[in-house]
Protein backbone atom coordinates (compact mmCIF):
# COMPACT_ATOMS: atom_id res chain seq x y z
CA UNK A 1 0.00 0.00 0.00
CA UNK A 2 1.41 3.40 -0.73
CA UNK A 3 1.37 6.21 1.54
CA UNK A 4 -0.85 9.11 1.41
CA UNK A 5 2.04 11.37 2.47
CA UNK A 6 5.88 10.81 2.11
CA UNK A 7 8.59 12.74 3.67
CA UNK A 8 8.86 15.43 0.87
CA UNK A 9 4.92 15.89 1.26
CA UNK A 10 4.94 16.28 5.29
CA UNK A 11 8.57 19.00 4.46
CA UNK A 12 6.24 20.75 2.69
CA UNK A 13 2.93 20.92 5.05
CA UNK A 14 5.28 21.83 8.07
CA UNK A 15 7.16 24.42 5.90
CA UNK A 16 3.95 25.41 4.94
CA UNK A 17 2.64 26.29 8.23
CA UNK A 18 5.41 27.32 9.74
CA UNK A 19 5.25 30.39 6.85
CA UNK A 20 1.84 30.86 7.61
CA UNK A 21 2.68 31.25 11.14
CA UNK A 22 5.50 33.80 10.34
CA UNK A 23 3.11 35.58 8.30
CA UNK A 24 0.56 35.70 11.04
CA UNK A 25 3.20 36.73 13.85
CA UNK A 26 3.55 40.50 13.20
CA UNK A 27 -0.33 40.37 14.29
CA UNK A 28 0.17 38.90 17.75
CA UNK A 29 3.03 41.29 18.75
CA UNK A 30 1.18 44.20 17.29
CA UNK A 31 -1.17 43.93 19.89
CA UNK A 32 1.73 45.17 22.59
CA UNK A 33 2.44 47.73 20.56
CA UNK A 34 1.68 51.37 21.24
CA UNK A 35 0.26 52.94 18.66
CA UNK A 36 -0.29 56.92 18.47
CA UNK A 37 -3.02 58.01 15.67
CA UNK A 38 -3.57 61.72 15.26
CA UNK A 39 -6.30 62.93 13.84
CA UNK A 40 -6.73 66.28 11.67
CA UNK A 41 -10.22 68.12 10.75
CA UNK A 42 -11.93 64.48 11.39
CA UNK A 43 -9.15 62.75 8.92
CA UNK A 44 -6.30 60.21 10.44
CA UNK A 45 -3.12 62.06 8.97
CA UNK A 46 -0.34 59.92 11.31
CA UNK A 47 0.56 56.93 12.76
CA UNK A 48 3.43 56.82 15.14
CA UNK A 49 5.43 53.44 16.79
CA UNK A 50 6.01 55.70 20.12
CA UNK A 51 8.28 51.90 20.89
CA UNK A 52 10.01 52.38 17.92
CA UNK A 53 10.60 56.58 18.55
CA UNK A 54 14.33 56.68 19.32
CA UNK A 55 15.39 60.38 19.78
CA UNK A 56 12.34 63.13 20.87
CA UNK A 57 10.99 64.97 18.31
CA UNK A 58 8.40 67.87 17.83
CA UNK A 59 5.49 68.42 14.53
CA UNK A 60 3.08 70.19 14.06
CA UNK A 61 0.17 68.98 12.21
CA UNK A 62 -1.31 72.67 12.13
CA UNK A 63 0.34 76.28 12.93
CA UNK A 64 0.52 77.02 16.44
CA UNK A 65 -0.04 73.32 17.50
CA UNK A 66 3.01 71.51 18.11
CA UNK A 67 2.97 67.69 19.57
CA UNK A 68 5.95 66.62 20.96
CA UNK A 69 6.94 62.53 20.54
CA UNK A 70 9.55 60.38 22.79
CA UNK A 71 10.44 56.96 23.25
CA UNK A 72 6.65 55.34 24.41
CA UNK A 73 4.60 58.85 24.97
CA UNK A 74 3.47 61.47 22.73
CA UNK A 75 1.74 64.64 23.86
CA UNK A 76 0.75 68.75 23.09
CA UNK A 77 3.31 71.17 23.67
CA UNK A 78 1.67 74.14 21.98
CA UNK A 79 -1.98 74.80 20.92
CA UNK A 80 -3.96 77.76 20.42
CA UNK A 81 -6.77 77.88 22.98
CA UNK A 82 -7.05 79.70 26.00
CA UNK A 83 -7.27 77.32 28.90
CA UNK A 84 -4.90 74.33 27.00
CA UNK A 85 -6.41 71.52 28.08
CA UNK A 86 -5.20 69.34 25.68
CA UNK A 87 -1.64 70.22 27.35
CA UNK A 88 -2.94 69.50 30.13
CA UNK A 89 -3.59 66.19 29.38
CA UNK A 90 -0.06 65.95 29.84
CA UNK A 91 2.15 62.75 28.19
CA UNK A 92 -0.28 59.67 26.72
CA UNK A 93 1.26 56.83 27.18
CA UNK A 94 -1.14 53.82 27.55
CA UNK A 95 -3.36 52.22 25.14
CA UNK A 96 -6.57 54.01 25.22
CA UNK A 97 -5.83 57.54 26.27
CA UNK A 98 -6.82 60.92 24.23
CA UNK A 99 -6.13 64.01 24.24
CA UNK A 100 -7.93 66.52 21.99
CA UNK A 101 -7.48 70.36 20.78
CA UNK A 102 -10.71 71.06 20.11
CA UNK A 103 -10.16 74.32 18.94
CA UNK A 104 -8.34 73.16 15.95
CA UNK A 105 -10.03 69.64 15.88
CA UNK A 106 -6.47 67.53 16.41
CA UNK A 107 -7.00 64.64 18.28
CA UNK A 108 -3.86 62.07 19.42
CA UNK A 109 -5.50 58.87 20.55
CA UNK A 110 -3.39 55.48 21.34
CA UNK A 111 -4.45 53.11 19.89
CA UNK A 112 -6.63 50.16 21.49
CA UNK A 113 -7.48 49.27 24.82
CA UNK A 114 -6.21 47.81 27.99
CA UNK A 115 -7.85 46.46 30.75
CA UNK A 116 -11.08 49.00 29.90
CA UNK A 117 -13.29 49.20 26.69
CA UNK A 118 -13.85 52.99 27.20
CA UNK A 119 -13.45 55.59 29.96
CA UNK A 120 -15.72 57.67 31.36
CA UNK A 121 -15.68 61.58 32.59
CA UNK B 1 9.50 2.64 -25.07
CA UNK B 2 7.34 0.00 -24.66
CA UNK B 3 3.71 0.73 -24.30
CA UNK B 4 3.90 -0.64 -20.47
CA UNK B 5 6.75 2.27 -19.64
CA UNK B 6 4.13 5.11 -20.86
CA UNK B 7 1.41 3.25 -18.37
CA UNK B 8 4.12 3.43 -15.81
CA UNK B 9 5.52 6.80 -16.53
CA UNK B 10 1.27 7.92 -16.74
CA UNK B 11 1.02 6.14 -13.39
CA UNK B 12 3.77 8.05 -11.41
CA UNK B 13 2.82 11.45 -12.72
CA UNK B 14 -0.63 10.57 -11.15
CA UNK B 15 1.25 10.12 -8.06
CA UNK B 16 2.89 13.00 -7.86
CA UNK B 17 0.21 14.98 -9.29
CA UNK B 18 -2.33 13.65 -6.67
CA UNK B 19 0.70 14.42 -4.07
CA UNK B 20 0.88 18.03 -5.12
CA UNK B 21 -2.47 18.31 -5.22
CA UNK B 22 -2.97 17.82 -1.72
CA UNK B 23 0.10 19.96 -0.72
CA UNK B 24 -1.24 22.76 -3.23
CA UNK B 25 -4.90 22.58 -1.49
CA UNK B 26 -3.17 22.34 2.09
CA UNK B 27 -1.16 25.78 0.74
CA UNK B 28 -4.48 27.35 -0.55
CA UNK B 29 -6.53 26.14 2.31
CA UNK B 30 -3.89 27.39 4.96
CA UNK B 31 -3.24 31.12 3.03
CA UNK B 32 -7.63 31.46 2.37
CA UNK B 33 -8.06 30.45 5.88
CA UNK B 34 -5.40 33.41 7.33
CA UNK B 35 -7.03 36.16 5.01
CA UNK B 36 -10.33 35.34 6.34
CA UNK B 37 -8.96 35.21 9.74
CA UNK B 38 -7.56 38.93 8.87
CA UNK B 39 -10.60 40.29 7.27
CA UNK B 40 -13.07 38.58 9.65
CA UNK B 41 -11.09 40.21 12.36
CA UNK B 42 -10.90 43.76 11.10
CA UNK B 43 -14.32 43.48 10.36
CA UNK B 44 -15.39 42.67 13.64
CA UNK B 45 -13.89 46.18 15.16
CA UNK B 46 -13.79 49.56 13.68
CA UNK B 47 -12.59 51.69 16.20
CA UNK B 48 -12.01 55.49 15.19
CA UNK B 49 -12.12 59.25 16.68
CA UNK B 50 -13.84 62.32 16.12
CA UNK B 51 -14.69 65.68 17.15
CA UNK B 52 -18.37 66.36 17.27
CA UNK B 53 -20.48 69.24 19.48
CA UNK B 54 -17.37 70.58 20.81
CA UNK B 55 -16.14 67.55 22.33
CA UNK B 56 -14.65 64.47 21.28
CA UNK B 57 -16.25 61.61 20.18
CA UNK B 58 -14.42 57.91 20.57
CA UNK B 59 -16.40 55.04 18.79
CA UNK B 60 -15.68 51.50 18.79
CA UNK B 61 -17.74 48.98 16.64
CA UNK B 62 -18.14 45.37 16.72
CA UNK B 63 -19.94 43.52 13.54
CA UNK B 64 -19.91 43.92 9.64
CA UNK B 65 -19.50 47.45 7.69
CA UNK B 66 -18.02 48.89 11.04
CA UNK B 67 -16.43 51.95 8.80
CA UNK B 68 -19.08 52.82 7.41
CA UNK B 69 -21.33 52.57 10.47
CA UNK B 70 -19.21 54.39 12.61
CA UNK B 71 -19.29 57.68 9.44
CA UNK B 72 -23.33 57.15 10.08
CA UNK B 73 -22.81 57.72 14.03
CA UNK B 74 -20.82 60.78 13.46
CA UNK B 75 -22.80 62.49 10.80
CA UNK B 76 -25.97 61.62 13.56
CA UNK B 77 -24.30 63.78 15.82
CA UNK B 78 -23.39 66.18 14.09
CA UNK B 79 -26.92 66.36 12.82
CA UNK B 80 -27.98 66.62 16.57
CA UNK B 81 -25.72 69.43 17.09
CA UNK B 82 -26.81 71.56 13.90
CA UNK B 83 -30.61 70.90 14.01
CA UNK B 84 -31.48 70.36 17.88
CA UNK B 85 -29.35 71.86 20.51
CA UNK B 86 -26.75 74.10 19.47
CA UNK B 87 -27.31 77.45 20.92
CA UNK B 88 -24.92 79.05 18.11
CA UNK B 89 -26.02 77.34 15.27
CA UNK B 90 -29.00 79.87 13.17
CA UNK B 91 -31.65 76.85 12.62
CA UNK B 92 -31.35 74.78 15.15
CA UNK B 93 -34.42 74.13 17.83
CA UNK B 94 -32.66 75.65 20.73
CA UNK B 95 -30.99 78.57 19.19
CA UNK B 96 -34.74 79.41 17.60
CA UNK B 97 -36.46 78.76 21.15
CA UNK B 98 -33.90 81.10 22.49
CA UNK B 99 -34.39 83.75 20.38
CA UNK B 100 -38.43 83.85 20.84
CA UNK B 101 -38.64 84.12 24.62
CA UNK B 102 -42.54 84.30 24.92
CA UNK B 103 -43.36 82.63 21.90
CA UNK B 104 -44.51 78.89 21.48
CA UNK B 105 -41.99 78.01 18.69
CA UNK B 106 -42.44 74.99 16.46
CA UNK B 107 -39.74 72.08 17.44
CA UNK B 108 -38.90 68.55 16.24
CA UNK B 109 -40.60 66.11 18.33
CA UNK B 110 -37.24 64.72 19.75
CA UNK B 111 -36.06 68.46 20.98
CA UNK B 112 -39.62 68.82 22.90
CA UNK B 113 -39.02 65.50 24.54
CA UNK B 114 -35.49 66.33 25.41
CA UNK B 115 -37.07 69.44 27.01
CA UNK B 116 -39.71 67.93 28.33
CA UNK B 117 -37.47 65.01 30.44
CA UNK B 118 -35.14 67.87 31.59
CA UNK B 119 -37.30 69.77 33.35
CA UNK B 120 -39.11 66.80 34.74
CA UNK B 121 -35.60 65.75 36.28
CA UNK B 122 -35.25 69.87 37.34
CA UNK B 123 -38.91 69.17 38.93
CA UNK B 124 -37.78 65.79 40.70
CA UNK B 125 -34.47 67.14 42.11
CA UNK B 126 -35.89 70.76 43.39
CA UNK B 127 -34.27 72.65 40.94
CA UNK B 128 -30.38 72.50 41.44
CA UNK B 129 -30.28 70.86 37.87
CA UNK B 130 -32.58 73.22 35.84
CA UNK B 131 -31.92 74.04 31.71
CA UNK B 132 -32.83 77.73 32.33
CA UNK B 133 -29.86 78.53 33.22
CA UNK B 134 -28.59 79.65 30.26
CA UNK B 135 -27.87 83.59 31.08
CA UNK B 136 -26.09 82.56 34.24
CA UNK B 137 -23.95 79.67 32.73
CA UNK B 138 -23.13 82.93 29.95
CA UNK B 139 -21.49 85.12 33.08
CA UNK B 140 -18.84 82.31 34.22
CA UNK B 141 -18.11 80.73 30.22
CA UNK B 142 -16.50 78.13 31.42
CA UNK B 143 -13.99 76.76 29.30
CA UNK B 144 -14.83 79.97 27.38
CA UNK B 145 -13.12 83.36 26.47
CA UNK B 146 -14.39 85.22 28.37
CA UNK B 147 -14.27 83.22 31.71
CA UNK B 148 -14.70 85.21 34.77
CA UNK B 149 -15.71 85.34 38.14
CA UNK B 150 -18.93 87.13 38.24
CA UNK B 151 -20.14 89.53 40.50
CA UNK B 152 -22.64 88.75 43.04
CA UNK B 153 -25.16 91.30 41.47
CA UNK B 154 -24.51 90.05 38.14
CA UNK B 155 -25.74 86.59 39.40
CA UNK B 156 -28.45 87.56 41.41
CA UNK B 157 -30.17 89.79 38.26
CA UNK B 158 -30.07 86.79 35.87
CA UNK B 159 -31.09 83.96 38.92
CA UNK B 160 -34.20 85.61 39.03
CA UNK B 161 -35.29 83.89 35.73
CA UNK B 162 -34.20 80.54 36.35
CA UNK B 163 -37.52 79.22 36.56
CA UNK B 164 -37.96 75.49 34.72
CA UNK B 165 -41.60 75.86 35.73
CA UNK B 166 -41.92 78.94 33.03
CA UNK B 167 -41.08 76.09 30.10
CA UNK B 168 -44.31 75.52 28.71
CA UNK B 169 -43.82 72.22 26.01
CA UNK B 170 -46.05 70.38 23.80
CA UNK B 171 -45.55 67.63 21.56
CA UNK B 172 -44.15 70.02 18.97
CA UNK B 173 -43.57 73.23 20.91
CA UNK B 174 -41.70 74.82 23.12
CA UNK B 175 -41.90 78.41 25.00
CA UNK B 176 -39.49 79.75 27.90
CA UNK B 177 -40.17 83.13 29.48
CA UNK B 178 -38.73 86.45 28.81
CA UNK B 179 -35.29 86.87 29.99
CA UNK B 180 -34.72 83.09 30.24
CA UNK B 181 -32.22 80.76 27.88
CA UNK B 182 -31.51 77.26 27.51
CA UNK B 183 -28.88 75.46 28.07
CA UNK B 184 -28.78 71.89 27.43
CA UNK B 185 -25.09 71.56 28.29
CA UNK B 186 -25.56 68.74 31.17
CA UNK B 187 -28.32 66.70 28.91
CA UNK B 188 -26.69 67.33 25.18
CA UNK B 189 -24.29 64.61 25.37
CA UNK B 190 -26.46 62.08 26.72
CA UNK B 191 -29.32 62.65 24.57
CA UNK B 192 -26.56 62.49 21.16
CA UNK B 193 -26.23 58.67 23.16
CA UNK B 194 -30.01 58.29 23.19
CA UNK B 195 -30.06 59.33 18.78
CA UNK B 196 -27.28 57.21 18.11
CA UNK B 197 -28.62 53.93 19.68
CA UNK B 198 -31.91 54.70 17.45
CA UNK B 199 -29.64 54.82 14.74
CA UNK B 200 -27.45 51.82 15.19
CA UNK B 201 -30.53 49.31 16.09
CA UNK B 202 -31.16 50.04 12.48
CA UNK B 203 -27.60 48.82 11.06
CA UNK B 204 -26.13 45.58 10.73
CA UNK B 205 -23.88 46.84 14.23
CA UNK B 206 -23.55 43.59 16.85
CA UNK B 207 -22.47 45.71 19.71
CA UNK B 208 -20.65 48.93 20.04
CA UNK B 209 -19.28 51.15 22.53
CA UNK B 210 -19.53 54.78 21.97
CA UNK B 211 -18.04 57.92 23.97
CA UNK B 212 -19.42 61.58 23.29
CA UNK B 213 -17.28 63.54 25.29
CA UNK B 214 -17.31 60.99 28.28
CA UNK B 215 -20.94 60.21 28.00
CA UNK B 216 -21.35 56.67 27.23
CA UNK B 217 -23.49 54.15 25.13
CA UNK B 218 -23.11 50.65 25.45
CA UNK B 219 -24.89 49.07 22.68
CA UNK B 220 -25.70 45.26 21.88
CA UNK B 221 -25.46 42.52 24.47
CA UNK B 222 -21.66 42.73 24.70
CA UNK B 223 -20.18 43.20 28.17
CA UNK B 224 -17.92 45.99 28.27
CA UNK B 225 -15.16 46.88 30.85
CA UNK B 226 -16.21 50.78 31.65
CA UNK B 227 -13.44 52.88 33.00
CA UNK B 228 -14.23 55.48 35.64
CA UNK B 229 -11.48 58.33 35.31
CA UNK B 230 -9.45 59.39 38.50
CA UNK B 231 -10.62 62.63 39.30
CA UNK B 232 -7.13 63.49 40.31
CA UNK B 233 -5.57 62.16 37.11
CA UNK B 234 -7.60 62.51 34.30
CA UNK B 235 -5.36 60.19 32.03
CA UNK B 236 -6.01 56.92 34.37
CA UNK B 237 -9.08 55.57 35.74
CA UNK B 238 -10.04 54.78 39.60
CA UNK B 239 -12.14 51.66 39.13
CA UNK B 240 -14.44 49.78 36.83
CA UNK B 241 -17.40 48.95 35.67
CA UNK B 242 -19.00 45.79 33.76
CA UNK B 243 -22.02 46.87 31.54
CA UNK B 244 -23.43 45.88 28.86
CA UNK B 245 -26.83 47.34 26.89
CA UNK B 246 -27.03 50.58 29.04
CA UNK B 247 -25.84 54.63 29.20
CA UNK B 248 -23.20 55.74 31.72
CA UNK B 249 -22.42 59.28 32.72
CA UNK B 250 -20.28 61.13 34.34
CA UNK B 251 -20.52 63.96 36.03
CA UNK B 252 -16.68 65.45 38.16
CA UNK B 253 -15.30 68.78 39.39
CA UNK B 254 -11.94 68.50 37.17
CA UNK B 255 -13.78 68.80 34.20
CA UNK B 256 -13.82 72.58 33.59
CA UNK B 257 -12.41 74.84 36.43
CA UNK B 258 -10.27 78.30 36.73
CA UNK B 259 -8.41 79.80 40.18
CA UNK B 260 -9.23 83.05 41.40
CA UNK B 261 -7.29 84.29 44.68
CA UNK B 262 -6.77 80.92 45.82
CA UNK B 263 -10.33 79.73 45.64
CA UNK B 264 -11.21 77.01 43.07
CA UNK B 265 -14.21 77.67 40.76
CA UNK B 266 -15.84 74.57 38.60
CA UNK B 267 -18.11 74.18 36.14
CA UNK B 268 -21.39 72.44 37.63
CA UNK B 269 -23.72 75.43 38.71
CA UNK B 270 -26.35 74.69 41.11
CA UNK B 271 -29.12 76.45 39.61
CA UNK B 272 -30.45 77.35 42.72
CA UNK B 273 -27.52 79.61 43.91
CA UNK B 274 -25.72 80.43 40.55
CA UNK B 275 -22.56 79.28 41.95
CA UNK B 276 -20.46 76.03 41.52
CA UNK B 277 -21.77 73.27 43.65
CA UNK B 278 -20.59 73.13 46.85
CA UNK B 279 -20.89 69.30 47.14
CA UNK B 280 -18.52 66.63 49.06
CA UNK B 281 -17.92 64.84 45.47
CA UNK B 282 -15.51 64.83 43.21
CA UNK B 283 -17.24 62.80 40.72
CA UNK B 284 -20.74 60.57 40.53
CA UNK B 285 -21.07 58.43 37.58
CA UNK B 286 -24.62 57.56 36.73
CA UNK B 287 -26.11 54.49 34.99
CA UNK B 288 -29.62 54.43 33.77
CA UNK B 289 -31.43 52.95 30.25
CA UNK B 290 -31.85 56.74 28.90
CA UNK B 291 -28.78 58.79 27.69
CA UNK B 292 -30.25 61.80 28.51
CA UNK B 293 -31.47 60.82 31.68
CA UNK B 294 -27.81 59.29 33.30
CA UNK B 295 -26.42 62.97 31.60
CA UNK B 296 -28.95 64.77 34.06
CA UNK B 297 -28.84 63.04 36.98
CA UNK B 298 -25.43 62.71 37.09
CA UNK B 299 -25.21 66.84 36.91
CA UNK B 300 -28.39 66.96 39.42
CA UNK B 301 -26.65 64.30 41.74
CA UNK B 302 -23.24 65.93 41.85
CA UNK B 303 -25.27 69.20 43.17
CA UNK B 304 -27.14 67.05 45.39
CA UNK B 305 -24.53 64.68 46.97
CA UNK B 306 -25.04 61.22 48.14
CA UNK B 307 -27.96 61.09 50.78
CA UNK B 308 -30.49 63.15 48.50
CA UNK B 309 -29.80 61.79 45.16
CA UNK B 310 -30.54 57.96 46.47
CA UNK B 311 -34.39 58.61 46.18
CA UNK B 312 -33.45 60.52 42.73
CA UNK B 313 -31.82 57.46 41.70
CA UNK B 314 -34.61 55.57 42.84
CA UNK B 315 -37.40 57.39 41.09
CA UNK B 316 -35.08 56.47 37.57
CA UNK B 317 -34.13 53.47 38.46
CA UNK B 318 -30.81 54.32 38.41
CA UNK B 319 -27.34 53.55 39.26
CA UNK B 320 -24.29 55.57 40.47
CA UNK B 321 -20.76 55.49 41.56
CA UNK B 322 -20.46 58.23 43.78
CA UNK B 323 -16.47 59.36 44.34
CA UNK B 324 -15.89 61.88 47.16
CA UNK B 325 -12.86 64.42 47.84
CA UNK B 326 -11.92 62.68 50.86
CA UNK B 327 -11.36 59.52 47.99
CA UNK B 328 -14.12 57.26 49.78
CA UNK B 329 -16.40 55.55 46.79
CA UNK B 330 -20.22 54.36 47.66
CA UNK B 331 -21.46 51.84 44.73
CA UNK B 332 -25.39 51.50 44.68
CA UNK B 333 -26.81 47.87 45.44
CA UNK B 334 -27.62 47.20 41.58
CA UNK B 335 -23.84 47.54 40.36
CA UNK B 336 -22.13 46.40 43.39
CA UNK B 337 -20.82 43.24 41.73
CA UNK B 338 -20.02 44.87 38.48
CA UNK B 339 -17.43 47.64 39.99
CA UNK B 340 -14.10 46.58 40.87
CA UNK B 341 -11.75 49.45 42.44
CA UNK B 342 -8.63 49.81 40.20
CA UNK B 343 -6.39 52.44 41.95
CA UNK B 344 -6.08 51.45 45.70
CA UNK B 345 -5.13 54.75 46.80
CA UNK B 346 -9.41 54.75 46.76
CA UNK B 347 -11.50 53.29 49.60
CA UNK B 348 -14.82 51.53 49.08
CA UNK B 349 -17.30 52.45 51.78
CA UNK B 350 -19.24 49.48 53.36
Amino acid sequence: MRKLFRRTDILIIAGVLLLSFLLFLPNLFNNNELIAQIYVDGEKTEEIKLDAVDEAYTFSPKENTVISVKNGAICFTKATCRDELCINSGWLSSKGQTAACLPEKIVITIKGADKTDMITY
Amino acid sequence: MGSGDVLKTAEKLKNINKRALIAVAVCVALIVGIIVFDSVRNSREYQTTAIAMGTVINLRLFGPDGKENAELVIENINETEKALLSRNEKNSDIYRINANPGTAVSVSAETADIISKSVDVAKNCGGVFDITVGEVTKLWDFGGDKQRLPTEKEITEKLSDVRYSAIKVTNTTVRIAEGQTLDLGAVGKGAACDRVKALLSATNTDSAVISVGGSLLLYGKKDFNIGIVNPENDLASMGTLKLSDTFVSTSGNYEKFFEQDGKTYHHILDATTGYPADSRLSSITVICDSGLLSDALSTACYILGYNQSIELLNEYDAQAVFVFKNKTVRVTDGIKDSFTLTDESFVVAK
